[in-house]
């Protein structure tokens, strides 16, 4: 069976693209670096490194003798170009061959064809067509198919009105960034060919920023401040206002695009005035005023088309239709001027920016490989075997901003080039030279995986297949230079529904110094002004899953009733920042949100903090806690644990003594010593109760999941089952682990699920009305309003309205003093 | 999914460079680095490349190059961030940044 070409590039004078036919669908790819479909035909030679595209545009007119734009002006001709970078010279046809090698990059299904179909203007004689297909062999095509562009837009166009009978003639008008063209196209029996044509070389996309800034934005500026050569000092070069200039043409641009879409915008700027003030201005722009001003350039490309219409004895009506190409012909104006001067229907449904490379392909997926030799189109270099063998050296992790790369090759690298992109398209080293050794600076992305791919290419830019693995370097973790955490850093949370407190991880165990993180928490306790209560903020060392008094207190920061204005509110917002410093200095900030007040200490870790009061209480809590455990033990006859525990009972009780006898400002190390000592006494009680603790909150986790799983069976719902899964995900790794405050976190999320689902059981909404409505009126704040919402959902309840019942709960709820609901429970360290 | 996000973003970007102007910007300093974090958290990152030095190889940006010169660049004016979304350890890079280049 014979094979059809598929592939097709429209090169362009500006810009150019690449697209693939395949089952009867045409893609246009994308650049892998820039993301753009279009790139623009532009070459750039700096020292030994060749860029293409978006990379040497940026350089056009800075590096005039090394950059290289609108060479297919020059196709055909004689004229060469001398690259001082290179000492040779290079012809348009190479520096399009440039172009189409570069293009071939941009195929991600890594096939490498030989043969294409490339677009050439209407106006292209056999000489200059001849050159296109030279540069299209020189880039590594066997065989060049040639199409004419007004042709390939119209192909584009005929595959959109699919299934009617296509006869006639048609115009297509073009107007791209840089350049302007018509042609007379005519399809007759089956056969399309362009019968004339016309065109501007030097009027485009560009030409309307420019009249943007000149006609609207300078008189503006020139009207509101004081600006003697305001357009001279923006467009010389080297002028005083060069570096606006480039910025306002940018912002040109984003308000022409706008105004296709709306009737006005704005461009905002700011720009120094001659007596050296710097103002902001916003100038606005409607799309009146824009075409006002492109009118003439427009009317004037119109005119161009009716000369082409009048020139071959045609009337109007003779004309199907106006295919639209290039993207200024998405300016609202040129579409209307169109249909009101001409009275042709212009066609709005193809892309006009791709539209020449998408109808080019469906002409290449037609179009028969005529070469004999089995050379048709490769597959992925991928599956070959490597050609290439590289040996790399790198640093896999790193804390700089890059990251010195070397690589020694051995295999076929003769004449071949290398180049390295990073996989999120932030870097590009352009192609270079493979030598049998070379190097690189990789820039990184902070905090992440960087994987940068490393490729060679032959002199077609064909891709020779190698061993190079992706270049991977973590960034910001695990550096060997970088001082690891040695415990986790938690603060002390209330844990309301336990009656105690619990630890909350801030900062990982191995995170790399130094650390910052804010954290925003609800007071959990009413904070009278002028009372003694207070709200502390305890930072800790320790494992995640301990309890707070086992571990290794950094620093405390507490907030007295009477240091407030006025009551802190339960529920108001604290503001927490922790930062952590290399030589461990925690640096605690602490801001109240609803008295903007702002509290803050560093605690150096060779001094230590300890709070007697907090102390004296901790242990009468671990003496509870001891006694408490003990009786359960003992109950459950597990003598050997319960004689463990009896012990550390018995020591607590020591220092519980000894912590009585001490004053207040008592000066001399005991108060350390006691610290130290409780710590002790409470990691071994931790250790002894670890494993019953562990047990019922692995209890806890294993009722909200078997809950939830229960309902999803009974209401199954995949973006819910899928959430499910998600939380689950890693269950072995957390369950074995034992980490307490994380199984409990998944607990919640658990809980928070099977809450959705429930609410959707007619049964449970029903039994939650009920419980709700059983609770006394006169218990709610607003007790007229419990007994009317308790009326509407007997009646919901009536009609079965579920909805409706779910609503009257959640009003209900909102009404019912909460600390009633909570047991009024109070917070101990009052966060929450 | 992101496109909402990057608008709102480029917003908060020209918010924060409008507030590092003002003589008592420094009141807004709050609630903007709030914001920073809680984008943080979800995962998205503005970075601001400004100062930086600017070569052809940085396709992390679109640069306009004042002056003649093309070696020793920096970049002096950033007119959009560069935004990453950052996923299990991995980055995407959503928005290319547009920035103004020259030689200090």
């Amino acid at each position: 069976m014979s094979k059809t070409i598929n592939y097709a590039i429209d090169l362009g004078t500006t810009n150019s693209l690449i697209a693939h036919y395949e089952g009867g669908k045409v893609e246009v790819f994308k650049s892998p670096v820039s993301w753009k479909n279009t790139l623009p035909s532009v070459v750039a030679f700096r020292n030994e490194r060749i860029i293409v595209g978006e990379k040497a545009k940026e350089l056009v007119g800075k590096d005039p003798s090394n950059v290289f734009g609108f060479f297919k002006r020059k196709m055909g001709t004689s004229e060469t170009y001398y690259v001082p970078n290179l000492k040779i010279s290079k012809s348009p046809i190479e520096l399009s061959a440039c172009v189409l090698k570069e293009l071939k990059t941009f195929l991600v299904n890594g096939e490498q064809p030989s043969s294409v179909v490339i677009t050439i203007p209407a106006s292209f004689d056999t000489i200059q067509s001849n050159a296109t297909k030279k540069a299209g062999h020189e880039a590594g095509f066997q065989e060049v198919a040639l199409l004419q562009e007004p042709v390939a837009a119209s192909l584009a166009f005929a595959n959109t009105v699919e299934g009617e009978v296509l006869e006639g003639q048609w115009l297509v008008y073009d107007l791209g960034g840089g350049t302007f063209d018509a042609a007379l196209v005519k399809l007759d029996n089956g056969d399309m060919r362009v019968v004339d044509h016309e065109g501007d070389n030097y009027l485009g996309g560009l030409d309307f920023d420019t009249l943007i800034l000149d006609k609207i934005v300078i008189p503006y500026l020139e009207s509101k401040a004081k600006f003697a050569h305001l357009a001279d000092d923006l467009k010389t070069k080297d002028g005083r206002l060069e570096k606006s200039w480039f910025e306002l043409l940018y912002k040109a641009e984003q308000a022409k695009i706008q105004l296709s879409a709306s009737e006005e915008t704005e461009i905002e700027c700011e720009i120094e005035d001659d007596e050296g003030w710097e103002r902001e201005y916003i100038i606005p722009i409607t799309r009146a005023q824009f075409e006002g001003i492109v009118a003439d350039k427009i009317d004037g490309t119109i005119q161009l088309l009716n000369d082409l219409i009048v020139r071959n004895n045609l009337q109007k009506s003779d004309i199907n239709q106006v295919v639209l190409v290039g993207g200024s012909t998405y300016i609202p104006y040129v579409r209307r001027r169109l249909t009101e001067t001409l009275g042709i229907p212009v066609n709005l449904k193809t892309d006009p920016t791709t539209a020449v490379a998408v109808g080019a392909a469906f002409y290449a997926g037609t179009k028969t490989i005529q070469i004999t030799d089995d050379t048709a189109t490769k597959p992925a270099a991928s599956n070959e075997k490597p050609r290439i063998f590289v040996k790399t050296a790198y640093q896999k992790v790193s804390q700089e901003t890059q990251e010195f790369f070397t690589a020694q090759i051995s295999g076929e690298y003769q004449g071949a080039q290398y180049r390295i992109i990073r996989e999120d398209g932030g870097y590009d080293s352009g192609l270079k030279p493979a030598t049998e050794r070379f190097s690189e600076l990789l820039p990184l992305t902070r905090d992440v995986f960087n994987t940068f791919t490393l490729r060679f290419y032959d002199k077609f830019q064909n891709a020779i297949p190698s061993d190079a693995e992706p270049i991977s370097i973590m960034h910001g973790k695990f550096n060997l230079h970088g001082q690891p955490l040695p415990n986790d850093i938690c603060l002390e949370v209330d844990d309301i529904e336990n009656h105690t407190t619990r630890l909350e991880v801030i900062f990982e165990k191995n995170a790399i110094l130094p650390l910052r993180k804010t954290i925003i928490r609800t007071i959990s306790k009413l904070i009278e002004k002028g009372s003694n209560d207070r709200l502390i903020i305890n930072v800790l060392e320790g494992k995640r899953g301990a309890t707070p008094a086992s571990c290794l207190p950094l620093g405390v920061i507490e907030i007295k009733g009477s240091e407030l204005p006025f009551n802190l509110v339960k529920g108001s917002d604290v503001e927490i920042t922790l930062e952590l410093s290399e030589s461990r200095d925690l640096k605690v900030n602490a801001y109240l949100a609803m008295t903007g007040q702002e509290f803050h200490n560093v605690f150096n870790p060779s001094e230590r903090h300890v709070l007697l009061h907090k102390l004296r209480d901790e242990v009468r809590d671990l003496l509870f806690v001891a006694r408490k455990e003990m009786h359960n033990l003992e109950r459950n006859e597990r003598f050997e644990l319960a004689a463990r525990v009896k012990k550390v009972e018995e020591e607590l009780q020591v220092i519980s003594a000894q912590l009585n006898s001490l004053r207040d400002n008592d000066m001399s190390d005991q108060k350390y010593q006691i610290e130290e000592q409780k710590r002790r006494l409470a990691q071994s009680l931790d250790l002894s109760l670890q494993n019953t603790r562990i047990e019922s909150v692995k209890t806890e986790y294993f009722d909200a999941r078997n809950e939830t799983e229960y309902f999803l069976k009974k209401y199954p719902n995949p973006s819910l089952q899928q959430r499910y899964e998600k939380i689950i995900a890693e269950e072995r790794a957390y369950l074995d682990e034992g980490d307490n405050s994380y199984i409990r976190m998944k607990t919640e999320e658990l809980n928070t699920l099977s809450w959705e689902i429930k609410q959707r059981d007619p049964q449970y909404v029903a039994g939650l009305f009920h419980y709700y409505a059983m609770l006394p009126d006169n218990e709610y704040t607003d007790s007229r309003r419990a007994t009317m919402l308790k009326e509407m959902g007997e009646k919901a309840l009536g009609r079965q309205n579920y909805d409706e019942v779910l609503s009257v709960v959640y009003n209900l709820y909102a009404i019912y003093p909460k600390d009633k609901l909570d047991g009024g429970q109070a917070g101990f360290v009052g966060l929450g | 999914m992101h496109s909402n996000h990057i608008k709102i973003l480029n917003q908060f970007f020209e918010l924060e460079k409008k507030a590092q102007k003002m003589s008592d910007g420094a009141s807004l300093q709050r609630p903007i680095d709030r914001i920073r974090e809680a984008y943080d958290e979800m995962g998205y990152r503005v970075h601001n490349p400004i100062g930086e030095p600017y070569n052809e190889t940085r396709t992390d940006v679109e640069a306009n190059i004042v002056g003649q010169q093309t070696n020793g660049l920096v970049i002096t004016d950033v007119i959009k961030p560069i935004i990453y979304f950052k996923e299990s350890e991995r980055n995407t890079m959503l928005q290319k940044g547009i920035v103004i280049c020259q030689k200090p």
